[in-house]
């Protein structure tokens, strides 16, 4: 079939060439080279879909994609098509999941749009959906946590979509629980990074927290994120970049001009403590999670509020009290303290004691 | 008794066993280089993502050299009694067991040469360098680890070696017959069963051998020297 395009494609040139009306002439005019040009290009353009059509009808038919019956769900504000043999599993993943979402979110637009589909299958059937579709298809053989992780991430980018345009641009476009290791690279990120924010912030300063993640800013965050000798470091750490910043960069590092650091930072560094968008997500989780019931709904009432005043609306609470359940949530994330006898350690020892008995069981050896 | 069997280990592997433990030794300074900045110097401060990010490239070496310390060990260990076909070993007024406890004591003691070099070459690599505020280092939990890992590996070895040709060739050919027959049991069988539609038997099986408390969970565990 794609030869056949490609024969088509050929003959529909030369027959446009053979019947165009301005001969070809040795040399031509620009006009006439695009007019040639305009004439060819729509043959062309339907020869490329014909082999595009071919080209699916061949992929179609290579797999063995099944016929069944779909069963349309729905589970709280979500519609969602599965195959009737995978209801079940659909339902319970989906039900799971949700179950995070539902203490604070009652319906979304975007979730009232999307169709979700559900295939958990080595033969996967085709299921065509008109409109929003978000697909969780996966192999048999693939484990529950990464089909629940592909349910959690087509919810989380769903809503994403709804959150308001200042909120997105600091926290990301998913809504989702913290991961399993989100908790421990915050507490990386606000262990590791030079900046009296994060410092204070480890110190028990909850409201440190919330200045450390870019949030209530006045007009001189710098000053609230770094000590002079912090700005000055942050500086000294970068090359001096464009031709532009160099005497800034010079000025700032060499001859220690504060503020001729906190303009270099200004123009071409300006960045805050805490840039993990995993630690500003689990913020916003949290102020949804605490806000209870109408939480999303107060969440989107101001397209245009800023991230801190969007949480506070979000969650009911006051700064301090937001940023304090962060911060208890990022401890939560700080390694143990590494022993010498790490429990662990203590199952390889048992594992030699095992393989050395192995070795040493009676068995024969033959001479030969 | 087992003063000659650990000469006589350390006379077949010293010159096999050498190269490790420059390896040891010189493993975790390559892993710290360029990262920090040498103490005294005033020099910029680096990222602490970046110093550890650069760290991560080289973590799985530790495991792989602990690895190979432990198969070296245990199959010099058991060498020339295949090549002479134990005529050594049954000619000695001593029960089997008991041979194969001093051998393997032997080697275990043995083991104790990289490690102790792959715990000095950590102590140095950590002073050679001035790590960020926040990060820290951890020496000697690395080495206990590093230590741990070629155990597993000389003993899981040494019982292999410790019996037949033949019994390690069952071992061997079973682990793989498992992999190939799990595979497509999981693949083209199990999902026309409800209740094992989902199941990968080799996955499992995997996952149990490399995390706690299978034999395997030393190699995957946490290899960081430097951390928060």
């Amino acid at each position: 079939m794609c030869e056949r395009a490609r024969r088509r494609t050929v003959a529909g040139i030369a027959v446009a060439l053979a019947f165009l009306p301005a001969p070809i002439r040795a040399q031509e005019t620009e006009a006439e080279l695009v007019r040639h040009l305009h004439d060819v290009a729509p043959l062309a353009a339907e020869a490329d879909r014909d082999a595009q059509e071919a080209r699916a009808a061949r992929e179609r038919a290579s797999r063995p994609g099944r016929v069944t019956a779909v069963d349309t769900l729905a589970v709280g504000p979500l519609r969602i098509l599965a195959p009737t043999d995978e209801r079940r599993a659909a339902e319970g993943f989906f039900r799971e999941v949700w179950e995070g979402y539902a203490p604070f979110v009652a319906s979304s637009p975007s979730t009232g749009r999307t169709t979700y589909v559900f295939q958990w299958s080595n033969e996967p059937a085709e299921i065509s959906v008109e409109g929003t579709v978000r697909r969780v298809e996966l192999g048999a053989w693939r484990p529950a946590s990464a089909v629940r992780s592909g349910v959690e991430n087509v919810i989380a980018t769903t809503l994403g979509i709804d959150l308001p345009p200042p909120v997105a641009r600091w926290a990301g476009s998913s809504v989702r629980a913290p991961g399993a290791d989100a908790a421990r690279a915050a507490f990386f990120e606000l262990a590791t990074t030079p900046s009296k924010a994060t410092h204070a912030c480890l110190e028990a300063d909850a409201v440190a927290c919330w200045v450390a993640m870019g949030l209530d800013l006045d007009d001189r965050p710098l000053d609230d994120w770094y000590t002079p000798e912090e700005r000055r470091a942050l500086v000294s750490a970068w090359a001096p970049g464009s031709r532009e910043g160099q005497p800034l960069w010079i000025s700032c590092v060499e001859s220690g001009s504060i503020p001729d650091c906190d303009e270099y930072l200004s123009r071409f560094r300006l960045y805050g403590p805490m840039q993990d968008r995993n630690a500003r997500s689990a913020l916003l989780w949290l102020a949804l999670r605490a806000g209870g019931a109408g939480a999303w709904d107060r969440l989107r009432a101001d397209p245009e509020a800023n991230p801190g005043d969007a949480l506070r609306r979000a969650s009911g609470l006051g700064t301090e009290e937001l940023a304090s359940m962060w911060r208890t949530w990022v401890l939560q994330g700080a390694p143990r303290t590494r022993a010498a006898l790490d429990p662990h350690l203590l199952f390889s020892l048992m594992w030699i004691a095992v393989l050395a008995a192995l070795a040493m069981r009676s068995t024969r050896w033959r001479l030969r | 008794m087992y003063q000659p069997m650990l000469f006589l280990h350390w006379k077949q592997i010293r010159f096999a066993l050498l190269p490790f433990i420059f390896a040891a030794y010189g493993l975790p300074l390559l892993a710290v280089q360029g990262l920090g900045s040498s103490p005294g110097m005033e020099g910029p401060a680096l990222e602490a993502y970046r110093v550890v990010s650069t760290y991560q490239v080289w973590l799985p070496f530790f495991p792989l050299l602990a690895a190979a310390i432990g198969v070296t060990l245990a199959l010099s260990a058991w060498n020339w009694d295949h090549q002479l076909g134990h005529v050594y070993a049954l000619s000695l007024p001593i029960s089997r067991w008991r041979y194969a406890a001093v051998k393997m004591g032997a080697g275990a003691v043995l083991a104790l040469l990289p490690a102790s070099a792959f715990w000095i070459g950590a102590h140095v690599a950590v002073a050679s360098i001035s790590l960020p505020v926040g990060l820290h280092a951890y020496p000697d939990q690395l080495a206990i680890r590093f230590f741990a890992a070629i155990l597993v590996s000389y003993a899981l070895l040494s019982a292999m070696a410790a019996g037949t040709v033949k019994t390690t060739l069952w071992v061997l050919a079973g682990g793989v017959v498992f992999v190939i027959f799990g595979s497509f049991l999981s693949q083209f069988v199990f999902p026309y069963f409800g209740i094992l539609r989902h199941t990968d038997v080799v996955q499992w099986v995997f996952h149990a051998l490399v995390s706690a408390p299978g034999p395997f969970q030393v190699f995957t565990g946490n290899w960081t020297l430097i951390d928060v």
